[in-house]
């Protein structure tokens, strides 16, 4: 097996990682970064349940070879967090609607804030394009949306607030 | 008498034989709808409990009148029931499907779907109301979505389950509970009658649009080559044949 050594930046911590050439991200971030929120369900990506940010943008770490992205910047759900550097409003909304005890959670977590990075005001259409790729096995998905709505307004509304 | 769906967990190792159990039940209605000249609708509301009779009242009360986009379309139906266990919860699912069949494709859109509960008195009606969207979104896998079957890729425990839904495929859903506290739910399993019944309520309702009794998953390939077959056994060309599946169960 070829061992190669690569950089990454996990949540912001910048590290190198000795791998193998066969490693996915997933693998990558379980065994050496320990971050657990993100899972290889069905080890096949089919799930969304090993969503993570790749330099802001929504990946599968499942279906992402570790040696492709040396120097890059990875997300987890740990990292998710507002702009502010406190605690992101998804987190409070997954809470209040319920979702984030699911399985399904952490990956949504992900593909909500990629979502809500790209477009502040979506509607429901867009929330269920955005997050089309997750698939919750124990729950429907309109709290999910509900959730992404509130997290929505919420963050509207802190900005007006700033500016 | 409805059939007995309680205690089934379709995403245990036995789904399918369960999911299969029910939908023969449903099988076994039909039929005796047929033998006594009813339509399953009314040998429904004839056999079963009161209170159960007036939640598919209600539901049947909430079809909306609609209209199919062509005439290769077929429009459908469903109704189903279930009752928790052994009756011993005195829990109960009744649950409605409406749907389009694409004649020429196979392709079925679910157009609306809603069910009533009685569960006993949930303490926390909005989690309840959760597990049993969860039930929904199960049971429209179970109908609709491929196994897994996989072999070289995939993670074992999903070889044996429909995968669910995604949020794109979320069809309008209206739920309903009708509490009450002589129930003596609900049990975790009580909410999961909603899963088989969900399944059946759609298959019933391919039933009522195309008068093809399609065991799940109810892909476009599998219900055109049903469609095809059948036409076949009539003598009829395909696919122009479609218009002979009409039946109405209402």
């Amino acid at each position: 097996m070829i061992r190669q050594t690569i950089t990454l930046s996990v949540n912001g911590a910048t590290r190198d990682v000795a791998i193998d050439a066969a490693d996915r991200l997933v693998e990558v971030l379980n065994r050496d970064f320990g971050l657990v929120s993100v899972r290889d369900e069905a080890e096949s990506g089919e799930v969304g349940s090993s969503t993570v940010l790749l330099d802001g943008l929504p990946v599968l770490a499942a279906l992402t070879l570790a040696c492709l992205i040396d120097g890059r910047a990875v997300t987890t759900a740990e990292g998710i967090l507002a702009a502010d550097g406190g605690p992101h409003p998804l987190a409070a909304a997954f809470r209040d609607h319920g979702v984030a005890g699911l399985a399904a959670a952490p990956g949504l977590l992900v593909a909500s804030a990629a979502l809500l990075a790209a477009n502040p005001r979506p509607t429901v259409e867009d929330i269920r394009r955005g997050l089309a790729g997750n698939l919750s096995f124990e729950s429907g998905y309109r709290h999910v949306i509900a959730a992404v709505e509130q997290a929505a307004r919420h963050m509207v509304n802190a900005a007006e607030v700033r500016s | 008498m409805s059939p007995i769906a309680g205690d089934q967990h379709p995403y245990g190792d036995d789904a399918e034989a369960r999911v299969a159990a029910h939908l023969a039940a449903e099988r076994r209605l039909r039929a005796d709808a047929l033998a006594l000249s009813r339509t399953p609708f009314e040998h429904r509301m004839a056999t079963l409990r009161p209170d159960l009779r007036a939640a598919l009242a209600s539901l049947r009360s909430s079809v909306t009148d609609m209209d199919t986009p062509g005439p290769r379309y077929r429009r459908g139906i469903g109704f189903a029931t279930a009752e928790a266990g052994n009756g011993a919860t005195m829990a109960w699912q009744a649950a409605s499907a409406e749907l389009i069949v694409d004649c020429e494709t196979g392709f079925v859109s679910l157009l609306r779907h809603a069910v009533r509960h009685r569960l006993g008195r949930g303490a926390d009606r909005a989690m309840v109301g959760r597990s049993i969207e969860a039930g929904i979104m199960q049971g429209l896998g179970i109908a609709f979505r491929e196994r897994g079957g996989r072999g070289a890729y995939g993670a074992a425990w999903l070889a044996a389950r429909p995968m669910p839904p995604s949020i794109l495929d979320l069809p309008a859903t209206d739920i309903d509970f009708v509490d009450d506290a002589g129930a003596a739910g609900p049990g975790h399993d009580d909410v999961a009658v909603s899963r088989v019944n969900v399944a059946a309520a759609i298959v019933e309702a391919i039933v009522s649009a195309t008068g093809l009794d399609i065991a799940p998953p109810l892909s476009p390939e599998r219900v055109l080559s049903a469609r095809l077959a059948a036409d076949r056994d009539h003598g009829r060309e395909s696919p122009g044949g479609a218009r002979h599946m009409s039946r109405q169960f209402l």
